[in-house]
């Protein structure tokens, strides 16, 4: 790359995501150091081929013109809607969680996971809808399109199922529209159903959410119909919520009761979480020291290298170590949302920020379930977590945000 | 307006995941480090070697047995279920009882699981040498064993794990899960000094309880050896005299109370399987010398001289006379002897043992004196040997009968109190007592069978002088003597040639079958250095356990040069007092 090139690449934004790769894969080559046989102890080294990929496919991501993309979007929608499907008719498990179908396999060598591509195909299509949209969406009714957008992968992930995944389409779709300029109270009003869903198992709570919800609606004044339809979807939604409870796989159901009380069954159910927060925990201020953490050598601490690789760095380097991965995760994430605001045309900024959304709820949820702030639902952190899907399109839309940032230099727009 | 608000959100949801971390880390990571260190270490127990007990003269009683175990690591096994096919194989245990063993004893992967207890050295040496058992291993552990099995084990006890009951109260004193507990007798009051203090090896373990290293270890500490003031080749001598007949024996030294033998009968073998006895009807775990409450017979009327001499009620020349019949109010008592034994004094009394003298002496006095009497012999209170669960026994009084039998105190019931009747009940060893204050002059001494714990002796021969005259224990003592020593003495059997014997029979009634017999005695008579209180249930009368008792102490006396069948005696079967039945009480008119 020449001069001029770099001139043009956002600084922070390299510098963030180089810290988080060096300082994540530190972490990763920590969590294979065990005093228990374990397959996490060559990943890293797996780990650095699975970047060394990433990094090519986000300098072929940087070649590619947003217009071309733009252009392209539909296409790669469609086919990650159609490799979801696909997923779910031959697709298979992994480790754990093998009852569930999140892997397509060629020939019993496993590929990718689907999930991963789709998010990215899914902010594309919804930047693509939003930036092609002329007028901001105020009524619930204008936020239907984008919401079968993201719906549409949503039902096919939730079908595998994988709620972590899941999760995040809502995060993508949440953070789009926000950035579309769609009023948050009307985006509350849309998430209304999913707040009557969790709290209806309390009807305490559920009661005093409805009324809550009458008062916004009063206070809002959107068109009779939808208030309505709010209104009695909420009800709906409160009165459902068993019978979907009844439908949870039992990992879901277990994983969701351990969230709120990890001390029902520690051995089984609560295991992870107990474990994890004794993890973070005992690292104190300053940690156990690197590669020493005593919850991660002797096996007491389950998916170290994936799932739970935030617990290692609580445990080995603390309050002091943890802060630095979160203060590194916000600039990076400043520097996607500078790097939104700057761009040159909607479809680009809507992109970049959707990208933000991903890693947003990534970061949240990962960190969140690690010091029981949310429940379990097996999501990786992005650059410290193994795996190669999730990799490569971690470096993907690092690629396209450079792009976007490149693009908007050279135009001539200066934070 | 849209960048405030995303600040915002963005700065809440991180501050939240921060504010988490901070409670995480900071607030509770104290408690979270020390979980953590739970987490991984783990103590595996080393039980101390429990402390030996030993007779008078050195000889072990109780001390440990090394036996055999074999023990599967699951942490080393691979097919247990064919290893345990193997194990059975080699050892012709059934496979079933081994799997059940290993499951009742696995806990965590790196503690030996024991399978199979105590097998022929042969076999553990076969076992060790073999290289196709990957994960067994042969565990030397010690048993407890009793040398002398059934001769000791009512004064010994035995061990057992400790209950999980008993567990919760011991807890704080450093008792632990599967400790091994004593369960009566010495083993039981010595608990404390016999155990030892326990070790242990800090083990690092991983996520499933393997080991990856050991952090620590501490040696344990074997508990105190004992040495009891028994001698055992007396306690088995008179184990054997009894022949698995029920009664009671103890010997002491009645100038220092020394235990010298203590024998309950039937007794039970310790080293083997005994829970098929824990219901049987002979009672075998009750040790009758601390335990077993029986009315004292006319031995009692030792007491009722003492107290009718010490007040002054009569003199050892008052004399009485017995028709063999007495009239109290409506009701008649009789002698044991139906002819009646004629004029006599006391010493004449005591040797005939004749019932009507002491009526006529105890109603002198009346109850409440005999009482307090009975009581300053130690009766109605524990002696304090160090036995634990030792009866008290009851000294009735007219105060006690009205309060508990909700009655009023008959003068009938002083005369059969007089006799050692009616609700007195004493304990052998209480009743042993008794007779050493006469033979020692007036002193009560406080019994005990520890000598010496570890290398400490422990200080006994406390005694309380009693307010006795010496004229009024000659008297009784003389009395004694004559029992034994003259041809009509009640306790004639008894006699040996070479040294003199002082004794008192004593009939105990008995309302489930025939009376339990009596005999009291020490010896030489001049300068007493054994007592011995003998009770064989069921014996009809106190004579019938005379032989008994002047073999025990011949063969104290003599030692090894006693001969075996020196002094037995034929016993004439008709000639021997045995108890009158009491004639009910009729309600007395008031008048």
């Amino acid at each position: 790359m020449n001069t001029a090139r770099m001139r043009g690449l956002d600084q922070m934004l390299i510098m963030s995501v180089f810290f988080l790769g060096v300082f994540g894969l530190a972490m990763l080559f920590s969590s294979g150091q065990t005093d228990v046989p374990t397959a996490a102890a060559v990943v890293w080294r797996k780990q650095i081929v699975w970047f060394g990929i990433g990094i090519f496919v986000a300098a072929l991501a940087f070649r590619l013109s947003p217009r071309y993309l733009e252009w392209l979007t539909p296409g790669l929608y469609a086919f990650a809607l159609f490799l979801l499907v696909l997923t779910l008719l031959i697709g298979t498990g992994a480790g754990t969680a093998s009852g569930v179908r999140s892997w397509l396999s060629v020939g019993g060598v496993r590929i990718g996971q689907p999930a991963e591509f789709a998010k990215l195909a899914t902010i594309l299509m919804l930047a693509r809808l939003l930036a092609n949209t002329r007028n901001t969406p105020t009524s619930l009714w204008d936020l239907l399109p984008a919401s079968v957008v993201a719906g549409l992968p949503l039902v096919l992930v939730a079908l595998q199922p994988d709620l972590g995944s899941a999760i995040v389409f809502v995060g993508i779709l949440f953070a789009m529209l926000f950035w579309a300029g769609v009023n948050p109270w009307l985006l509350l009003l849309m998430a209304s159903p999913i707040i009557s869903l969790l709290l209806s198992f309390s009807p305490v709570s559920w009661g005093a959410w409805i009324l809550i919800l009458t008062a916004i609606l009063v206070w809002m004044r959107p068109f009779v119909l939808e208030a309505a339809t709010v209104w009695l979807t909420n009800v709906v939604m409160g009165i459902i919520s068993l019978e979907l409870w009844g439908r949870l796989a039992p990992y879901q159901k277990n994983r969701l009761l351990s969230f709120l009380s990890p001390d029902i069954d520690p051995q089984a159910t609560g295991w992870h979480l107990i474990q994890s927060k004794v993890a973070i925990g005992s690292g104190g201020f300053l940690g156990k020291g690197f590669t020493v953490g005593t919850q991660k050598r002797l096996a007491f601490l389950p998916e170290q290298h994936t799932d739970f690789i935030f617990p290692v760095v609580g445990e080995e380097l603390g309050f002091v170590g943890v802060t630095l991965a979160l203060v590194l995760f916000a600039s990076f994430l400043l520097a996607l949302v500078r790097v939104a605001r700057l761009a040159t045309d909607s479809y680009s900024c809507l992109l970049v920020f959707g990208i933000a959304g991903m890693i947003f709820s990534h970061v949240i949820e990962n960190v969140g379930m690690t010091i029981g702030l949310m429940p379990i639902t097996g999501i990786p952190l992005p650059f410290f977590s193994y795996g190669g899907s999730f990799v490569v399109i971690c470096w993907a839309t690092i690629g396209l945000a450079q792009r976007v940032a490149w693009d908007s230099r050279n135009a001539g727009y200066h934070a | 307006m849209k960048i405030k608000h995303l600040e915002r959100i963005l700065s809440t949801c991180f501050v939240l995941l921060l504010l988490g971390l901070v409670y995480l880390q900071i607030v509770e990571g104290e408690r979270y480090r020390k979980q953590s260190d739970e987490n991984i270490i783990r103590l595996v127990p080393i039980s101390a070697p429990r402390g030996s007990i030993s007779d008078r003269h050195g000889v072990v009683l109780a001390d440990h047995r090394l036996t055999f175990d074999v023990a599967i690591v699951p942490q080393e096994t691979e097919n247990l279920a064919a290893l345990i096919e193997k194990l059975s194989e080699l050892t012709h245990a059934d496979k079933e009882i081994l799997l059940s063993t290993y499951s009742r004893n696995v806990s965590t992967p790196f503690m030996p699981a024991t399978v199979l207890e105590d097998i022929e050295k042969e076999t553990a040496i076969m076992l060790e040498e073999r290289r196709d058992l990957p994960g067994t291993m042969i565990l030397i552990t010690s048993r407890r064993h009793y040398s002398y099995g059934s001769d000791t084990v009512h004064l010994l006890g035995v061990i057992s794990e400790i209950p999980p009951k008993e567990l919760k109260r011991l807890r704080p004193y450093g008792y632990a899960f599967k400790d091994l507990l004593g369960q009566g007798g010495i083993e039981e009051s010595f608990d404390n000094y016999l155990r030892g203090t326990g070790g242990g090896t800090q083990l690092k373990v991983n996520s499933k309880g393997y080991k990856v290293a050991t952090l620590g270890y501490r040696p344990a500490t074997k508990g105190k050896d004992l040495t009891l003031t028994v001698d055992i080749r007396l306690q088995r001598f008179i184990h054997s005299l009894f022949d698995g007949k029920k009664g009671a024996a103890c010997v002491m030294h009645p100038e220092t109370g020394e235990i010298l033998a203590l024998v309950s009968s039937p007794s039970f073998n310790p080293n083997e399987d005994f829970s098929t006895f824990l219901h049987a009807e002979e009672k075998p775990f009750l040790n009758r010398v601390t335990q077993g409450r029986y009315p004292p017979g006319s031995t009692f009327k030792l007491v009722v001289a003492t107290m009718a001499l010490e007040e002054g009620k009569i003199t050892p020349d008052t004399s009485f006379r017995c028709s063999g019949l007495f009239q109290l109010g409506d009701s008649e008592f009789k002698c044991w002897r139906e002819r009646g034994h004629g004029e006599q004094h006391l010493i004449e009394a005591i040797r005939h043992s004749c019932n009507i003298y002491f009526y006529r002496t105890a109603l002198l006095g009346g109850a409440e004196l005999l009482a307090s009497y009975a009581k300053l012999f130690g009766f109605g209170k524990r002696t304090q040997l160090e036995l634990p669960y030792e009866a008290a026994g009851l000294v009735p009084t007219p105060f006690w009968k009205r309060f508990v039998i909700r009655e009023r105190w008959y003068p009938g019931d002083t005369v059969n109190f007089a006799i050692g009747q009616g609700y007195l009940s004493v304990t052998p060893l209480q009743l042993l007592r008794m007779a050493s204050v006469i033979a020692a002059d007036g002193k009560l001494v406080e019994p005990y069978v520890v000598k010496q714990i570890g290398s400490l002796e422990v200080k006994g021969g406390r005694y309380h002088l009693l307010p006795i005259s010496e004229e009024t224990l000659s008297v009784i003592r003389q009395g004694m003597i004559e029992a034994v020593n003259t041809p009509d003495g009640t306790g004639q059997y008894a006699a040996v040639e070479g040294f003199e014997i002082a004794g008192k029979t004593g009939t105990a009634q008995n309302a489930q079958g025939e009376d339990h017999g009596w005999f009291i005695a020490f010896a030489p008579a001049d300068n007493p250095v054994v007592v011995a209180g003998i009770i064989v249930e069921f014996a009809e009368h106190g004579s019938r356990v005379a032989p008994l008792v002047n073999n025990v102490i011949a063969r104290h006396l003599l030692g090894d040069d006693y001969q075996e069948g020196a002094y037995q005696v034929e016993l004439p079967a008709d000639s021997a007092p045995a108890s009158v039945p009491i004639i009910p009480v009729p309600r007395e008119r008031p008048n």
